[in-house]
């Protein structure tokens, strides 16, 4: 079977997306920006203001020296994510296998569905026009076809603005080469240099390298570079399927009526839990708590909410409003925590900010994952020796943040 | 230059005409509405969105007319017509 994969990235999104909004903006400079202060920053900027050098992470003051005429606007998520849901909407109707890799970007495949890359570009033209009907008409988007997804990418990503380029077998080397390595997905600068060292300018050198020597010299990664290039499949598509619930729970070994050491527990839970609702990029509109207690049997509640639920802290002070009078009761021998009605966050803009602007929780997440669990905790963890709610075997440095 | 932007969030009096369209450009559409005296023919329906308020959704309806952008705002709990935006040229 022929695996077919359509990559789209719509052009310039949320700029294009206010251009359809209010048409007076189009085929003007627009900058979408984060807050209209002179201190703001262009979240997007509309195909014609990228023509001035207003690019994203500009600053409004840098926007308007480099484009005095450019028209700001500021960014309002709803639009573009009701949009998207009407994009990927009409993209359903043709193949159940959809990825959305990003706000503005998805990957289709049609492997099973259609014979042909021939056919894949007809659909594809299809979707692009009902796109325009149906979604708006200033919408536009650039599509790749192949038969991975990283080559679909490559494809949608060196397309031209508006355009379709379909690498398959056949043309594969021919397309890469001459393109520089940088632009490929997922090799910037340094890497970019250390291939160069090796002789490596071209993806079509890459593709010719040795993959034993590319696995010497950068490990796995190496290979994973060669296999992208020479159109094996890696990772097909990620389908992001949103779970009914997440949750931790923990038995405790340990048995007191120390109520210190039981939030610190919770806290430790609903620190796992908030972490994987942000890694999904998800929030949580329903909460659970549950306890046992020795000579009190069990005890729980779940409960749904308004406000979405995105912080480990508001999960620990919801869990612990729930648990609260039976905590005090007894001597708890087990804890479950966990979320419902999980949903995309309603502020999908946190894929497009930029790292000094990842607010706390987030930055606290990504140290986390670099140096390891738990290297930075909330402050009623600090203090909490391992082996309480272990889920995963390791060291762990603990340090308090607030003590 | 800033577009020129303005929020009213007033209620509006609304003609709007209800259609077995095929998508939402085409179910229901605002044709004209008064604000402030005056009566503003709607052009064409730019953009239809949704806006989350607490648990419940709100439909936005961006149209223009010759002169100018708006967002009318329906909120389907109580049935009302709201002027959101005017964006000027
Ligand atoms: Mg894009």
């Amino acid at each position: 079977m022929q695996r077919i994969i359509l990559h789209f990235d719509m052009n310039s999104y949320f700029a294009s997306v206010e251009q359809q909004a209010n048409p007076f903006l189009r085929g003007k400079p627009v900058g979408v920006c984060s807050t209209m202060s002179r201190r703001g920053c262009i979240i997007a900027s509309s195909r014609e203001a990228k023509t001035f050098g207003v690019k994203t992470g500009c600053r409004v003051d840098e926007a308007k020296m480099l484009c005095p005429q450019i028209k700001l606007v500021e960014v309002d998520p709803p639009k573009y994510r009701s949009t998207t849901e009407n994009i990927v909407r009409l993209c359903k109707e043709y193949t159940s296998e959809i990825e959305l890799y990003s706000i503005d970007e998805a990957f289709l495949d049609f492997s099973g569905l259609i014979k042909s890359f021939h056919q894949a570009e007809t659909l594809g033209q299809i979707i692009k026009t009902r796109i325009r009907q149906e979604a708006g008409e200033w919408l536009n988007c650039s599509m790749g076809i192949s038969y991975t997804r990283w080559l679909a990418k490559f494809a949608g990503d060196t397309a031209p603005k508006g355009g379709i380029v379909i690498v398959n077998p056949q043309n594969r080397l021919t397309y890469l080469k001459g393109r520089d390595l940088q632009e490929a997905w997922g090799i910037a600068g340094a890497l970019a240099s250390r291939l160069n060292a090796l002789n490596i300018f071209t993806l079509d050198e890459l593709a010719r390298y040795s993959p034993i020597n590319l696995l010497e010299v950068f490990g796995i990664r190496g290979y994973k570079l060669w296999a992208n290039v020479n159109g094996i499949e890696l990772a097909g598509l990620e389908q992001r399927k949103i779970p009914k619930s997440i949750g931790h729970s923990h038995v405790l070994r340990k048995r007191n009526r120390d109520e210190k050491f039981h939030k610190a527990v919770i806290m430790r839970l609903a620190e796992r839990t908030g972490r994987r609702l942000r890694e999904m990029n998800l929030e949580a509109h329903g909460i659970y708590a549950f306890m046992r207690a020795e000579g009190l049997g069990d005890f729980g509640v779940s409960r749904k909410v308004f406000q979405p639920i995105l912080t480990t802290w508001s999960i620990y002070r919801q869990v612990l409003e729930i648990l609260a009078p039976f905590l005090k009761k007894g001597m708890p021998t087990f804890f479950a925590l966990g979320l419902f009605n999980l949903q995309p966050k309603s502020d999908q803009l946190s894929l497009f900010e930029k790292p000094k602007s990842l607010n706390l929780v987030k930055a606290l997440d990504i140290i986390n994952n670099k140096y390891g669990e738990e290297t930075i905790v909330q402050g009623d963890l600090a203090g909490l020796s391992d082996g309480h709610a272990p889920d995963r075997i390791g060291f762990r440095k603990t340090v308090g943040l607030d003590d | 230059m800033l577009v020129f932007h303005e929020q009213p969030h007033e209620k509006v009096r609304v003609f709007v005409d209800f259609s077995p369209g095929q998508n939402n450009f085409k179910r229901v559409i605002p044709r004209a509405f008064f604000w402030a005296g005056k009566r503003y023919d709607i052009q064409s329906v730019n953009l239809v969105y949704q806006r989350r308020r607490g648990n419940k959704q709100d439909w936005c309806f961006a149209v223009s007319d010759q002169a100018n952008a708006f967002v009318l705002l329906f909120n389907p709990e109580n049935l009302e017509w709201i002027l959101e935006e005017v964006q000027g040229q």
